[in-house]
């Protein structure tokens, strides 16, 4: 049964259309079709062409699928060729992985007290600090990059994990502060009082209080800090000086060789895109804020 | 002698005894202060080594101080006078600006409208959203090895054109990627930005009240003046976040115009990392001067806009 209130509520609701709220019209409808066309659907010819056999010019569908080859090979020759040892994926995306995992703990574990300075105190040079922890978004990668090679030759860092990993903690690092000072914002310090008052240690409020409330957003910010360290091109490009690959470092030369519709690129496309759509369902189902991505791009308020 | 000592004992003395709590709140605000330094050293200090040291690093190199490639001759202003000099530099950074705007204002333009399109609640919107932010979590290659397959000239497209009839041959396809046009490097731009600027945008709209428009509509504005007036001036911190991400991206962006770009022009990026990897070492400082070009006119670029938004901020909050 619905209340009375809520059925007008509804029928206020449908009886309006604003130029954010109510229904879509027609053009509106035709509008968000068009948008799934343009950024759903192109993934869906290289979900077909990893399938593939062959699939050149002209044909508008592939010419030989993995029936038509079923005596030769159980698997199509794509996803057989990317899963064997000879083309690296299983170790550019164990790389990818333990790179992106490692950078986001750190991210996170840096960004944390300097996340609950910022939202906590009012000091002299409070937002020269805020902004200077932002600026690795809009600095050029490319100048940052060259100069961090520079010193890891120096230092004996090229070419190796640590190196990629301190390397990629520079545009994680703005991401998981923007999330965490948020998250201390929104976090009210009368807990953490009452809890001192009632005499817990520091330590102990730390832990039994503050931990378990911002739990979910750190979470969110190590999930961030995780998928851009994961998408990182140049820098892992520039510091890897090409002695270990990642999963973008491997597309950009599959990509730099290949023709259109060619098996291997294809699935490399798909496998380099698994990290983006776990944090999609994982974020999802963590904060249960579809909203989220864009807060944490920039929008939003703070 | 002696009496200035006494009255000097009895000044702290004095001090002493107003100054319990005074003390106190002293060492307080000290303890205070350096309980901030240390919260924020780790980050700051993680930045001042591994960005800024860099950025400096490439700075002094730029200046002619590089010794591993025997080249000491700092403080010198050769490096860029090389750079700024030859034409190599202005065509490329011409198209450098080409590639960086024109997707700037597309997606702004676009992602506005989306945003107030995708705000709403409508059957299979959850479903369209998911989809519609899959392009933001992945990388720009993703981007650029899907405008291959559909734009190249035996791409997908182009196969279709010619099943219809419409072209006999690939060469009748007209030239997308590979050429100084750009349009394959802007359309993998667009592809990651406008659903970028959409979240972006959506997530400030989410904030605004829709009783504001109400009231804007009922008093008879129209749609657009609504939008104009009333919405517009609400979301555009939204719209300037992403249209400065967005900028800042473009301009530095090496990996899709080297995939997607002509061999010559391209972008400034694509330029400093072929002076990088010369074989020659003596010349690798210009590659320096340039990427330090980059940054110098991206800061600027990026300076004027929030200067100007800043200007229009104040003339709205002085109206």
């Amino acid at each position: 049964m619905e209340s009375p209130g809520k059925r007008r509520r509804k029928e206020v609701r449908r009886s309006h259309s604003g130029l954010y709220t109510g229904r879509l019209s027609v053009v509106g409808w035709m509008a968000v079709i068009a948008a799934f066309l343009a950024f759903f659907v192109p993934f869906i010819p290289l979900v077909v062409a990893s399938f593939s056999f062959r699939w050149h010019w002209p044909a508008v569908f592939p010419s030989e699928w993995l029936w038509d080859a079923r005596g030769t090979t159980p698997f199509p020759i794509g996803w057989d060729y990317l899963f064997s040892p000879i083309s690296g994926m299983g170790t550019a995306f164990l790389n990818t992985v333990a790179i992106a995992g490692a950078t986001s703990a750190i991210a996170v574990v840096i960004s944390l007290p300097a996340a609950r300075a910022l939202a906590r105190y009012r000091f002299p040079g409070k937002s020269a600090v805020e902004f200077f922890l932002l600026t690795p978004v809009i600095v050029p990668q490319i100048a940052v990059g060259i100069g961090m090679l520079l010193l890891f030759i120096r230092l004996g860092l090229a070419g190796t994990y640590i190196g990629i990993i301190l390397a990629h903690l520079i545009p994680s690092m703005p991401y998981a502060v923007r999330i965490l000072t948020s998250v201390f914002q929104n976090l009210s310090s009368d807990y953490e009082d009452q809890a001192r008052t009632l005499g817990a240690t520091r330590m102990r409020t730390l832990r039994y209080v503050v931990l378990p409330m911002v739990m979910p957003g750190v979470m969110t910010a190590a999930l961030f800090a995780f998928l851009i360290s994961a998408n990182i091109f140049l820098l892992t490009f520039l510091i890897s000086r090409g002695r270990l690959q990642t999963l973008p470092t491997m597309l950009f030369s599959h990509i730099e060789g290949a023709a259109p519709l060619d098996p291997t690129t294809a699935g490399l496309v798909l496998v380099v895109s698994v990290p983006g759509v776990v944090f999609l369902m994982v974020s999802d189902w963590i904060t249960g804020d579809p909203s989220l991505l864009g807060k944490g791009f920039g929008g939003g308020r703070r | 002698m002696l009496n200035s000592n006494q009255s000097s004992a009895t000044r702290n003395e004095t001090r002493r005894g107003d100054s319990v709590a005074a003390r106190w709140v002293r060492k307080q605000r000290i303890v205070r202060g350096l309980t901030i330094v240390a919260m924020l050293a780790p980050a700051v200090g993680t930045l001042l080594v591994l960005y800024v040291g860099p950025l400096l690093l490439a700075l002094l190199q730029s200046l002619g101080h590089a010794p591993l490639y025997r080249v000491t001759i700092f403080p010198s202003a050769q490096f860029y006078e090389r750079v700024l000099g030859s034409s190599r530099f202005w065509i490329s950074l011409v198209y450098t600006l080409y590639y960086a705007f024109v997707p700037t204002i597309i997606s702004t333009v676009v992602g506005v409208g989306l945003a107030l399109l995708m705000n709403r609640r409508y059957w299979g919107s959850r479903f369209f959203s998911f989809f519609f932010r899959l392009p933001l979590v992945v990388p720009y290659l993703v981007g650029a090895a899907m405008v291959v397959a559909l734009f190249a000239n035996g791409g997908l497209i182009a196969r279709i054109l010619f099943a219809l009839g419409i072209i006999e041959q690939t060469g009748d396809f007209p030239r997308i990627l590979f050429s100084a046009g750009g349009y394959g490097i802007m359309l993998v731009y667009l592809f990651k930005q406008i659903p970028f600027t959409t979240m972006v945008v959506g997530s400030v709209l989410a904030g605004v009240a829709p009783e504001y428009e109400e009231v804007a509509r009922t008093l008879g504005a129209t749609r657009w003046k609504t939008f104009r007036y009333v919405i517009l001036p609400r979301i555009m911190p939204g719209v300037v976040t992403s249209s400065i991400l967005v900028f800042a991206f473009n301009f530095q962006s090496y990996e899709i115009p080297f995939l997607l770009g002509a061999t010559f022009p391209n972008t400034l990026p694509v330029e400093a990392l072929r002076r990088f990897s010369v074989p020659d070492f003596t010349r690798r400082p210009e590659a320096m001067a340039y990427v330090v070009v980059i940054a110098v006119i991206s800061g600027v670029i990026l300076f004027l806009y929030l200067k100007g938004y800043r200007r229009y901020e104040q003339s709205r909050g002085g109206a």
